[in-house]
C-alpha cells in the first residue's frame, strides 16, 4: 500500500470564522477544496497521503456550526458539534435519545470529543482497499478489489451492490433517519434542505461520493423535528 | 451494522414506524417494506421476525460478509419486537 507516514503533501490552509466565507473559500476551490471538520477521516487520507487537496477549508472556527438549538419544530444541531455534545445534550436525551445512544456508539470516548456529527455522516467509506490507495471503482479506477473470490470483504454490502460493494460506516445516520431529520447545506444557490434519506447516495447514482455534497456545498446543521419526540 | 427504529404505539399495536439500516449497503436505507408490513400490527415475536425477514430480502452475501444477514435480520426483529424478545425461534 501507498503509505508514507510522514508528513502531508502541502496544502493551503484556510480558516474561515463565518459559514459565508466558508462556503465561498469551497466554491471558489471547487474540487481542489477539502472540508475538515473533526479530522478523523481527513487526516488518515491526508496522511496517508492518497488524497491530496490544494486547500483545505478548517470548519473548526466558525462559532454558528457548533451546538444544539430550541427551533418553532424540533430541534437544530450545527453541523460541527461534537459527538460528545450531542450524547451528552440535555433535550436530546430526554426527547431524541435514540440519537444520543447512536452518538454514543461512534468508536472511543476521545474520538467522540473530537469528531463531530456533521462528520460522522459524511466520512467516506471504511473499506480497506479503497482507504489503502488501490486505484477501484471508487477510486476512479475498473475494478472492485473487496468483490473478488480472495477480496476480504467481512464489513462490505450485502444490498444494492454496484461495482463498488463498500458500505457508509455512519452510526447516527440511521437515528438520523429514523428521527426524519433534515439536512441543511449552504450551496452556491443559497440554502437546501433534504430529508437525512436523501444525503445518501449509492454507486448507481455516483460511485466516488457517499453523499449528494457537490464542490462549493457545506453541510451546516441537522434539523429534528419533534414529530417522534418522546413525550 | 445498525438499525434504528421510531415509532409510536397504542396498546401494543405500531401505529406509525420509522426504521433504517447502516453498513448494509453503501448508504443507509430506510426500510420502507418493513414499515408498511408491521404497521398496525402487534409488538410481538411474530411480527418481529417476519419483519426481521422482510428486511433481508435480496440480500446477496459476499466470500467473507455472510454472518450480515442473520445479523440483520435479527436486528430489525430486535427492534420491532423488542431486546426481551430477541431470541431467533426458527
Amino acid at each position: 500500500m501507498a503509505v508514507i507516514r510522514d508528513v502531508m503533501a502541502a496544502f493551503e490552509l484556510y480558516q474561515p470564522s463565518s459559514v459565508a466565507d466558508a462556503q465561498k473559500l469551497l466554491e471558489q476551490h471547487g474540487r481542489d477544496a477539502w472540508v475538515l471538520a473533526g479530522g478523523l477521516d481527513s487526516f488518515d487520507w491526508l496522511k496517508d497521503r492518497i488524497k491530496k487537496p490544494k486547500a483545505v477549508v478548517d470548519l473548526s472556527g466558525i462559532e454558528e456550526l457548533r451546538g444544539v438549538r430550541t427551533t418553532a419544530d424540533g430541534i437544530e444541531i450545527g453541523a460541527m458539534t461534537t459527538l460528545t455534545e450531542v450524547v451528552n445534550h440535555p433535550i436530546i436525551k430526554q426527547k431524541y435519545d435514540l440519537l444520543a445512544q447512536s452518538a454514543e456508539l461512534v468508536a472511543s470516548p476521545q474520538i467522540r470529543n473530537q469528531g463531530t456529527l456533521g462528520g460522522n455522516v459524511s466520512q467516506d467509506t471504511r473499506c480497506w482497499y479503497y482507504r489503502g490507495g488501490w486505484p477501484c471503482y471508487r477510486a476512479g479506477g475498473n475494478i472492485c478489489y473487496a468483490d473478488t473470490p480472495e477480496g476480504r470483504n467481512r464489513e462490505h454490502a450485502i444490498l444494492h451492490a454496484d461495482r463498488c460493494v463498500a458500505v457508509n460506516p455512519s452510526d447516527s445516520a440511521p437515528a438520523l433517519i429514523a428521527l426524519d431529520a433534515k439536512f441543511v447545506m449552504r450551496t452556491p444557490k443559497g440554502e437546501r434542505v433534504v430529508d437525512a434519506e436523501d444525503y445518501f447516495i449509492g454507486p448507481d447514482i455516483d460511485i466516488t461520493r457517499l453523499h449528494i455534497l457537490q464542490p462549493g456545498d457545506l453541510l451546516t446543521a441537522i434539523r429534528i423535528p419533534s414529530t417522534w419526540a418522546a413525550t | 451494522m445498525n438499525v434504528a427504529s421510531a415509532m409510536v404505539t397504542s396498546g401494543d399495536r405500531i401505529e406509525r414506524i420509522r426504521i433504517a439500516v447502516n453498513a448494509a449497503a453503501a448508504r443507509p436505507l430506510r426500510l420502507k417494506a418493513v414499515e408498511d408490513a408491521v404497521r398496525g400490527k402487534p409488538r410481538n415475536t411474530a411480527t418481529g421476525e417476519m419483519a426481521g425477514r422482510l428486511a433481508v430480502q435480496g440480500a446477496v452475501p459476499l466470500q467473507f460478509n455472510a454472518y450480515k444477514i442473520p445479523l440483520m435480520r435479527n436486528l430489525v426483529k430486535r427492534a420491532i419486537s423488542g431486546v426481551e424478545e430477541a431470541r431467533w425461534a426458527s
